[in-house]
């Protein structure tokens, strides 16, 4: 599982790559944190490379929203393949979470 | 009874990714499965192995793991996990609504939730010196690989 990240003007995208489980899911956890940490709450989650995630994977990732909304920013996951969307649906989270179709949309979504 | 394999791993996390790989290798042999619900199976072996190691055996890389694999004449795929550690119960978990968990940052507890919704049928065996949980899955409904 690799973690990049990329700084735009307002927003950073993090590009999650491979697959996320209990072992890996504390690589997203300390990416996110320093993000928080150096002041970025515009985070833009990019899983079009984004193959397998499990409970802890979520779990690292939503264990941040509440933090993120508090000091006015946004989580935007963007490019779910169908067999990860699947996963945020059957915990409800497709609900929750901001998800749009791609990376071309959650840049519109961050610059409007 | 049809292509009944078994992996034994030690229960350290970085052995989630052996197990993941083990079960898909036996899903890609079974043609009527999709790829959505042969993501959910994958899953939901994943996310029993990741709590019995992480709960059960507290990832003490001298114990073990094994997990037995097979599909039968009803299209019904059998996932067997042979652990030494105290059996969890699987059937009484209720996780908290997932609103709360996210405004409280909660990380933990839906695994369980998940092998509940993905699993047709559950059923733990219990011995002296270990357990079996016991899961099923029907694949007769899903053809859209």
């Amino acid at each position: 599982m690799k973690v990049e990240l990329l700084d735009s003007e307002n927003f950073t995208t993090v590009f999650l790559i491979g697959e996320i489980d209990a072992y890996s899911s504390i690589n997203i956890q300390q990416t996110l944190q320093n993000l928080l940490d150096n002041g970025k709450k515009n985070i833009h989650i990019n899983c079009e490379q984004l193959e397998y995630i499990s409970s802890a994977g979520l779990g690292a990732l939503m264990s941040f929203v509440e933090e993120i909304e508090n000091s006015n920013g946004t989580m935007v996951f963007s490019g779910l393949k169908p067999k990860v969307f699947n996963v945020f649906q059957l915990l409800g989270l497709d609900q929750i979470m901001k998800i749009v179709d791609n990376q071309t949309e959650a840049i519109t979504f961050f610059q409007n | 009874m049809n292509n009944m394999a078994k992996l034994t791993v030690n229960c350290d996390l970085k052995n989630l990714g052996v197990i993941r790989e083990f079960v898909q290798e036996h899903l890609n042999d079974i043609p009527l499965t999709c790829d959505i619900t042969s993501n959910q199976i994958v899953l939901a072996v994943d996310e029993a192995c990741a709590n019995s190691i992480i709960h059960g055996n507290h990832c003490d890389k001298r114990k073990e793991l094994s997990i037995e694999i097979y599909h039968d004449d009803y299209n019904d795929l059998h996932i067997n996990l042979y652990d030494s550690s105290p059996p969890f119960d699987i059937f009484s978990y209720q996780m908290k609504d997932i609103k709360e968990k996210v405004k409280n940052a909660e990380k933990g507890g839906m695994g369980i939730c998940l092998i509940q919704r993905i699993m047709d049928e559950i059923t733990i065996e219990k011995f002296p010196d270990f357990c079996v949980y016991k899961f099923v899955k029907h694949l007769s409904n899903c053809n859209n690989k």
